[in-house]
């Protein structure tokens, strides 16, 4: 079974004379432990692919099923239980929550469920993630690169169905960049998470599985790379 | 703890500022509701207090009960406390004087028995003496101090041993008064003064009489203000003994109170329960204590508290509500994005709503308890600071000192519930529509860059294309662009920039304006109102003399006006020794028909009075070649005073201090005082001589009433006859007028000796040493002996009023020529003294000694001149601390709102402001900006409350019609600058605050922060 499937995706916003199609008729299938790299020029509707797969945002028409389930025949509390729990995601700005510290920017899907924070899992994120010893700082007193790897985190600690990034390095230099994918990477070879991002870099699409490119809200090709 | 709590806890603590605001509102809120309902109950309850002070708490009055019907009662399982007093019947007078067709009747009544339940009757306040022992003994109302009253008509039923004082003895055999009407035998009770008829004679005849038994005065209760209203009978004077069982009672009243009735109609039940029977029972409800309890068909008076309460509440809870809301509404603006992300990640909107919720949740725990004890706190504070002026205004003047009533503020728990409940309520209602917005943030919506939520300006668009046809929207656009170019030209960048950002749809400001406005209409009504008692106080002068008494004193057979004049003297030394008072001096009043020689009178005198007021008639005094006729006072004061007075004139003390040849001193300083203003009288243009009427001719059932001139121009006498027609007769002056004396006029003064009683006046008015009057009266005598014998001679009847037609005259009463013939000599005594109430009471003692004996003193009485000037100040004291905390509280919660939206919306653009600033906008400009859009908000806050304050003023002019008006209910300047004030005040504040936090930083950061 696919862990994820978009079928005849469509999203219009405005009306009338004002209408834009940001997503045509989209549709593909995710397997677990795909790397996918989605591109596109500004504007191609992207990010709202990727909002729409994530439970962000509702499609005009068309359904996603992750892992079997049709999210959007969901209530709305259950949606957003599926954010916290199936979904990580990862942004280009603004990840962060400024006024709670990096551990608790972290566990925040899990604090949100109410449930317990699994320590040894906490550590070991972490110590992968090179924050030891900066569980309390805030935002604030981060780097970008340091809060980006806060971000992946957050987006890993409930070990979800799909991990989906936009752009998670744009706002990066070349070395976080880099560090923050090879985090990313890790955990998709290692932990076989499913990934999903959202790129410009031609490096980051090379390291992907399978690129999906997108233009004015079409697919317009879906290539798998050896 | 739960990660939401977590985060509204941060979220209050990183926004602290706003946290302070938003708490400052609830508790201010929270204390004012506190402060206003705790007041109405204070006062409520004060009403229920000083009623039952009063007249006691029962509830109801079973008069004319029987023991049977007693015992039947106390059996009542709904009654709870009791008291019962003995009536013993009554005994009828008349009264001292001869004919004069008074008839009273004594009631004999008991204390309460012993045993009785406290406060259920008020206690009695005694004047002199104390309460009766036993049955042998009573206490009888002051007024009657000093008279005599004869033995009952027909019956031997009352003696007295001496005139009414302590220690005196009083016969009296009681009985029951009954009459005949229409062939009906009723009984009249206290309710029934002496029935007569036309002729005079009593028509109603005493039954049961016991026998004769003797009563010694041990006490005397006075009446002053509603003191012992209780015990006083309405139609005759009512004595209370002591109920040892010596007397057998005619019957009983039964006074209840049943604590447990909560309702009309179960007090009604309560006093009909005698109806079924066919006995004497009646009863009576004690209206004006059911009232008060909300226990009468009427609304209760406490009603009307409640509902002036529920209006200022409404208004309190309006300002906060506003407040709070724009706090939350602009956290929630701020954040955004934060909630948005938080959304994205999962997030779900009720945990969006709890978070939200939360934050007002501890704002509510912290501050709606601070605001209730501070409401507490501040309410006792305010009643404990105008006690004076509300218990002036329960009893009366002259209650600050005579009752021993504090006022204690009442807390009950099921206002304070109900407070915490409306509070809750409200912030509930407050953050209700943020939290909900809050939890629709969309986090797309969020996770865009501009965060000027493209819908509302759309939105907006819409509204006006919808509304405006496209020709006006032309013009629109015209004079918009216009008006940007005016900007331009005058205030730069800045200014263009200011209005721009005025004009964007902006609900949180118009919210903060209106609450502004709000508190300024307040703070400027409070000032109008204030302004208005101000004026209505009549503050005037009392140029040193605290306290003035006044005394009647009879001349004596066989005694001279000199005689007399020495008396008066010798009673002012001996009131002086009696208390702590100063003698400012003495003086008396007296009003004669005269002439003024040719011009000595100021025919213009009384024009301005007339012209501007309505106090005088529009009749031109009397002038006739010059020369006044009419009405001459004269102003006797005493001796050295007059000395005093003299020498401060700067004149001879021999020409004036000759006894035998008095010159008088022309008074051009009388004023009087309307519509707050001072409207002087000056009689005198020039000196001359005051021709004196001391004796006129009296004609048969008509008093002299003005003098007028004639159609031939003479001056003539007019006595108008007392007949239905009111008839005048007319006499020309030189018949009418039988003895005159010719007073020289030495001078004219703007002062009088502070003695001086009645100086408003508007005819004229002379000042003259008390030792004149002999000498005046010591020359009229004769001619007064003379004309008197030949009326008398002529059977002209006394009806005339004597004493106008010889106002220099003494004689004793007792000459054998009926009332009429009684002009004692009227003495105003004024005093000055450190402490005024207590002087008072010294004096009056000391002059009820004196009334013991009417035959040389009929009158006599003290008064705190100062009283009425100290309560009414204390009564705006009051209302100035209610109105000025009110007003004061709810300009705070104003200031905390605009303060809150104003700022905040600057730092909401701190991004705009970084871009300006990057593209090369300098300080001055943005300082400028700034303060061009804050002067926007003073002026519209401004301008709207002005209008709201006048309008409401105005609205009220309107309502209460005439009532007001007299005392025009102007505009207060300096509340309206106070309010102005206030406006530039938050503005400046909300400024300052906004400049330090938009102008901190570096511009890059300021443009990254956003992105980051």
């Amino acid at each position: 079974m696919s862990i994820l499937s978009v079928e005849h995706l469509t999203k219009i916003y405005g009306d009338g004379d004002t209408a834009v199609r940001a997503l045509d008729d989209v549709s593909f299938t995710v397997e677990a432990g795909e790397f996918i790299a989605i591109v596109g020029s500004s504007g191609s509707g992207k990010s709202t692919l990727l909002h729409i797969i994530g439970g962000v945002d509702r499609p005009t028409s068309g359904s996603v099923y992750v892992q079997g389930q049709d999210i959007y025949q969901r209530s709305d509390e259950q949606i957003a239980v599926f954010r916290r729990r199936e979904v990580g995601l990862i942004y280009q700005f603004y990840n962060l929550i400024p006024i709670l510290d990096v551990v608790e920017n972290m566990t925040l899907p899990v604090l949100m469920d109410g449930r317990q924070v699994n320590q040894d899992h906490l550590e070991q994120l972490i110590r992968a993630l090179g924050l030891s010893g900066r569980e309390h700082y805030m935002p604030s007193q981060l780097s970008g690169g340091q809060q980006q790897r806060v971000a992946v985190g957050r987006a890993l600690m409930n070990s979800p169905a799909i991990v989906l990034a936009d752009e998670p390095t744009g706002n990066l230099d070349g070395k976080n960049s880099a560090e923050v994918m090879h985090l990313l990477r890790d955990s998709n070879k290692r932990l076989k998470q499913t990934l999903i991002v959202i790129t410009h870099d031609e490096d980051i699409a090379l390291m992907a599985d399978r690129v999906i490119a997108i233009e004015d809200g079409r697919l317009v090709s879906d290539s798998h790379q050896g | 703890m739960n990660i939401f709590y977590r985060l509204a806890a941060r979220t209050l603590k990183v926004n602290y500022v706003r946290t302070l605001v938003s708490l400052c509102g609830i508790v201010l809120s929270s204390l004012l509701l506190t402060a206003i309902f705790t007041s109405v109950e204070t006062l409520s309850n004060l009403l229920i207090t000083s009623t039952i002070a009063a007249s006691g708490s029962w509830q109801v009055a079973y008069t004319d009960a029987s023991q049977n019907d007693v015992q039947d009662t106390l059996a009542d399982t709904r009654v709870t406390a009791s008291a019962q007093v003995e009536r013993y019947g009554y005994a009828l007078a008349d009264s001292a004087e001869e004919d004069d067709g008074y008839f009273t009747y004594f009631s004999l009544s008991s204390l309460s028995k012993k045993n009785q339940d406290d406060q259920v009757l008020p206690s009695i306040a005694l004047a002199e003496g104390r309460l009766p022992q036993n049955s042998h003994e009573i206490i009888i109302p002051e007024s009657l101090r000093g008279y005599t009253y004869d033995e009952g008509f027909d019956t031997d039923g009352f003696e007295q041993s001496n005139s009414f004082m302590v220690g005196a003895t009083v016969g009296m055999a009681l009985g029951k008064r009954q009459m005949t009407s229409d062939g009906q035998l009723i009984y009249l009770d206290e309710n029934y003064s002496v029935q007569i008829d036309e002729q005079g004679n009593v028509t109603e005849e005493l039954v049961d009489i016991a026998p004769m038994r003797t009563f010694t005065i041990v006490g005397m209760y006075s009446m002053e203000g509603t003191q012992n209203e209780f015990w006083n009978s309405p139609a005759g004077y009512s004595f209370i003994t002591y109920d040892d069982g010596g007397i057998e009672p005619i019957y009983s009243t039964l006074y209840v109170r049943a604590d447990g009735l909560k309702t009309y109609q179960e007090i009604e039940g309560l006093a009909h329960r005698f109806d079924a029977d066919n006995g004497t029972v009646s009863a009576t409800l004690h209206n004006s204590l059911l009232t008060y309890q909300g226990l009468t068909e009427d609304t209760p008076a406490s009603a009307a508290f409640w509902a002036i309460g529920c209006l200022l509440s409404g208004i309190v809870l309006a300002a906060s509500v506003t407040l709070v809301y724009n706090s939350f509404a602009i956290s929630i603006a701020e954040r955004t994005r934060q909630l948005g992300l938080l959304s994205s990640i999962g997030a779900s909107k009720k945990q969006l709503r709890v978070a939200i919720f939360t934050e007002a949740a501890v704002l509510g725990l912290v501050g709606i308890p601070a605001g209730i004890l501070l409401g507490i706190a501040s309410t006792r504070a305010a009643f404990a600071l105008s006690q004076d002026g509300l218990l002036a205004l329960l009893y009366g003047n002259g209650a600050i000192e005579t009752t021993n009533a504090s006022v204690n503020i009442v807390v009950t728990a099921p206002i304070l519930l109900g407070i915490v409940a409306v509070e809750a309520v409200t912030l509930l209602a407050s953050t209700a529509v943020p939290a909900i917005r809050a939890s629709k943030a969309s986090a797309i919506d969020a996770l865009r860059q501009p965060r000027d939520s493209r819908s509302t300006q759309a939105g907006l668009r819409k509204r006006t294309a919808r509304i405006l046809p496209i020709w006006a929207k032309g013009i629109r656009q015209a004079v918009a662009q216009r008006i940007d170019r005016a900007y331009l030209a005058l205030g730069g960048v800045a200014h263009l920039l200011a209005r721009r950002n005025l004009n964007r749809p902006n609900p949180k400001g118009r919210i903060a304006v209106l609450s502004l406005a709000i508190s300024v209409a307040l703070l400027v009504l409070s000032g109008a109102l204030i302004q208005y008692l101000e004026q209505v106080v009549d503050i005037v002068g009392t140029q040193g003399v605290d306290i003035t008494a006044y005394l009647d004193r009879e001349i004596q057979q066989d005694e001279t006006v000199a005689d007399l004049l020495a008396d008066v003297h010798t009673v002012g030394d001996k009131l002086v020794n009696a208390s702590d008072a100063t003698l400012v001096g003495y003086s008396s009043f007296i009003s004669s028909y005269g002439s003024l020689s040719s011009g000595t009178y100021n025919p213009q005198a009384l024009d301005t009075i007339q012209k501007e007021t309505d106090i005088l008639s529009d009749d031109a005094p009397t002038v006739i070649d010059d020369s006044y006729y009419g009405i001459i006072h004269i102003q006797f004061v005493d001796d050295e005073s007059w000395r005093a007075y003299i020498e401060s004139l700067g004149l001879d003390a021999d020409q004036y201090c000759d006894a035998g040849n008095p010159v008088a001193v022309g008074f051009n300083g009388a004023y009087q005082q309307w519509d707050g203003k001072r409207y002087v009288v000056k009689s005198f243009s020039n000196t001359g001589t005051a021709t004196l009427y001391t004796c006129i001719q009296a004609i048969d059932q008509s008093s002299p009433n003005a003098i007028k001139a004639a159609k031939d121009g003479q001056p003539e006498m007019e006595y108008y006859l007392y007949d239905e027609d009111a008839t005048v007769i007319r006499r020309p002056i030189e018949d009418a007028v039988q003895g005159t004396y010719k007073v020289p006029i030495g001078t004219i003064a703007d002062t009088a000796p502070a003695c001086a009683e009645d100086t408003g006046v508007y005819s004229p008015m002379i000042i003259l040493p008390i030792s004149a009057l002999a000498t005046i009266s010591n020359a009229a005598t004769p001619t007064v002996d003379s004309v008197r014998a030949q009326e008398q001679a002529a059977g002209i009847s006394l009806e005339s009023r004597w004493s106008e037609n010889n106002p220099f005259s003494f004689y004793p009463s007792g000459e054998g020529n009926g009332a009429y013939h009684m002009f004692p000599l009227s003495i105003t005594y004024s005093f000055a003294s450190a402490n005024p109430r207590q002087t008072t009471e010294q004096l009056s003692r000391e002059l009820n000694t004196m009334l013991n004996n009417r035959a040389v003193y009929p009158y006599g009485s003290a008064n705190d001149a100062t009283e009425s000037t100290r309560t009414q100040r204390a009564i705006i004291l009051s209302v100035k601390i209610f109105t000025g905390c009110f007003a004061g509280i709810t300009t705070l919660i104003a200031v905390a709102n605009v303060f809150n939206t104003i700022s905040t919306s600057f730092v909401l653009r701190r991004r705009d402001f970084a871009v300006l600033r990057s593209i090369g906008m300098d300080n001055k400009m943005f300082r400028k900006m700034i303060v061009r859009e804050c002067a926007s908000y003073a002026v519209r806050g401004l301008a709207l409350g002005l209008i709201l304050a006048f309008a409401a003023i105005g609205g009220l002019l309107f309502i209460a019609g005439g009532v007001l008006v007299d005392a025009a209910f102007a505009l207060p300047p300096a509340w309206i600058a106070l309010a102005a004030l206030e406006v530039l005040f938050v503005l400046a504040i909300s400024t300052v605050y906004a400049l330090r936090k938009s102008s901190a930083g570096n511009v890059v950061e300021s443009l990254r922060e956003d992105l980051a």
